[in-house]
């Protein structure tokens, strides 16, 4: 083929985020058979997002999803260009200027605050930050985290939440194993936490704990964890939620409850961290004098049909004292290049993933995949599913793209080359792999993290 | 800790399950689908995709359904990966009906 009619025929693909759906995104355009050359960016010198950053420390194995997108990466048609962030060095128009197709896999990264008074206390975090923390991402290296404290409130009943209690509650020689960097493992090993409390606003048939994840909280050596077992005495409606038969993973949950509801009342070794599963609190303030002292909550009780019950405040205070609250009741977007987004979670506005403009037109060429589509739900598989069906959409319009020509990578290329930007290549990420994974085999670890840009870029 | 197959699957393969897998572990057998457990990382976002709930993680796995551990191990790794969802075996939603879903 000639190098014009392979410019005609060929659609240059921009995916903007290189975390599990923008790989996904990839693989499935590469799937489809067109012919097809993809240029994955990233803010980051390194790849995989959430599989680097948000996929607990010590869940190694979740991790190995990794090197399916390495396989994804090194296909010839895909080009990975890190430390390249819209918005920042590099904008939406000279992306559009050499690309047919741009791809919106950018995910949420703003956690969602409560609302309420004290949540500017020290000691109250949104979940994010620890997260970040813990996991070496760059941009959370600078916050200041003291674990001397005897409790710890997490809200939310979701995987993050159990994330978050694992690791407060887990002891320092388990935490080494994980690839927490050393910096983190240093004040993390000066933690004294007695009790950590996972509180939700609902009851044990609504929360969004996946069976693993809460299974596994109980097979912690080091931990009692527990419920009172009042809360798996159901209404009418939480009933026939929990015997819906599609309801499987509730149905599962349920009986791990069972078995946590049997420590309630057992005799507390001192030893080991108490974990306590508590539900229908809604959270009303902290206190404390510049540092947390306590956090109040509202008993509450459900209502309404199942699987449509709404949470109703009681008018009973609870105060639980402690040091340390952790938020984690869910994510939103940024605002991108002034892209209309849907509050509150600011998912870009699109239909059937084509972005929909201030005109509420559809924008020809831009596309989104991943939470930033379809709202921070589902687990790591769920956005291939979704990048299938936002590589469906283009499919469909790729006829009607093909007749704009696009220079692609080589275009995008001259503009970074002249705007003088020390991108990084797939080739680049895996020195950088590389030196973590020597780093990390001394001290017994599978990586130790890079947690600066600089130290990543240092290696090259 | 692995993430199994088991007969429930036979003479429906509904294969929504393959659409979430993030990581291509399902195989197509004739009768049913099998997860390689060297390659699956447990993530669990196949179990809730399958409407015959044919798929379990061994922490919960039922004693009688035991020996599929091995089965799947054993039949995945001679049979080809399946990333698409294809189209059920025909009387797949009787089949359904008579498992109680």
């Amino acid at each position: 083929m000639t190098a014009s009619l392979k410019t005609k025929t060929q659609l240059k693909v921009a995916i903007i985020g290189s975390g599990p759906s923008g790989f996904y995104v990839a693989d499935a355009i590469i799937n489809s058979g067109i012919s097809v050359e993809i240029t994955l960016l990233e803010k980051l010198p390194c790849p995989y997002g959430l599989i680097r950053y948000g996929v607990a420390p010590d869940h190694q194995k979740l991790k190995r999803i990794a090197n399916t997108l390495d396989t994804i990466a090194e296909h010839p048609s895909v080009t990975f260009l890190g430390n390249v962030e819209l918005g920042k060095n590099i904008n939406l128009e000279e992306i559009k200027s050499n690309y047919q197709v741009i791809v919106f896999c950018n995910g949420m990264s703003d956690s969602i605050s409560l609302g309420i008074d004290g949540e500017d206390l020290a000691g109250v975090y949104p979940c994010n930050d620890l997260i970040g923390w813990y996991n070496g991402h760059p941009d959370y290296q600078d916050l200041e985290f003291n674990f001397d404290h005897d409790t710890a409130v997490v809200i939310g009943h979701g995987n993050v939440a159990i994330d978050i209690s694992r690791i407060l509650s887990k002891s320092i020689d388990d935490l080494r194993a994980s690839d927490i960097p050393e910096n983190a493992l240093e004040i993390l090993s000066k933690k004294t936490l007695k009790h950590v409390h996972m509180i939700g606003r609902r009851g044990p048939i609504q929360s969004k704990f996946t069976t693993k994840e809460l299974h596994e909280l109980g097979k912690l050596s080091n931990c009692n964890v527990s419920l009172d077992p009042k809360h798996l005495n159901l209404n009418a409606a939480c009933q026939q939620e929990l015997d819906d038969t599609s309801n499987i993973i509730v149905h599962k949950n349920y009986k791990v409850m069972q078995s946590y509801a049997g420590n309630f009342s057992a005799v507390n070794d001192k030893n080991k961290t108490q974990i306590s599963i508590d539900f229908m609190l809604n959270p009303k303030y902290f206190t404390g004098r510049k540092q947390l002292s306590s956090a109040f909550f509202e008993e509450t009780y459900l209502e309404g049909a199942p699987f449509n019950q709404t949470c109703k405040s009681l008018d009973h205070p609870i105060e639980i004292p402690c040091g340390l609250a952790f938020t984690s009741v869910g994510y939103r977007g940024a605002i991108l290049e002034n892209l209309p987004v849907n509050e509150p979670k600011r998912t870009l506005t699109n239909q059937n993933s084509n972005l929909i403009g201030g005109d509420g037109e559809i924008v020809k060429g831009l596309y989104a995949a991943g939470w930033v589509k379809r709202g921070p739900h589902g687990v790591i598989g769920t956005n291939r599913e979704c990048a299938q069906n936002t590589v469906d959409s283009i499919l469909k319009d790729t006829p009607t793209l093909l007749q704009t020509i696009a220079e692609g990578k080589a275009g995008l290329l001259k503009i970074l080359n002249k705007k003088n930007i020390r991108y990084t290549t797939f080739e680049d990420w895996k020195v950088i792999d590389k030196k973590e994974v020597d780093n990390g085999l001394s001290l017994g670890k599978p990586r130790e993290k890079f947690v600066t840009i600089k130290e990543m870029l240092a290696c090259l | 800790m692995t993430t199994l197959v088991t007969d429930n699957c036979q003479r429906c393969r509904f294969t929504e399950c393959v659409t979430a897998c993030p990581v291509s572990a399902f195989h197509a057998g004739e009768d049913m689908l099998f997860i390689n457990p060297d390659v699956c990382v447990d993530c669990g976002a196949c179990i809730p995709k399958c409407p015959v709930q044919a798929i379990y993680e061994d922490l919960d796995l039922p004693d009688e359904l035991e020996e599929w551990i091995d089965i799947n191990e054993r039949r995945a790794k001679k049979l080809p990966i399946i990333t698409k969802k294809e189209s059920a075996y025909e009387g797949a939603e009787d089949r359904k009906k008579t498992l109680g879903f």
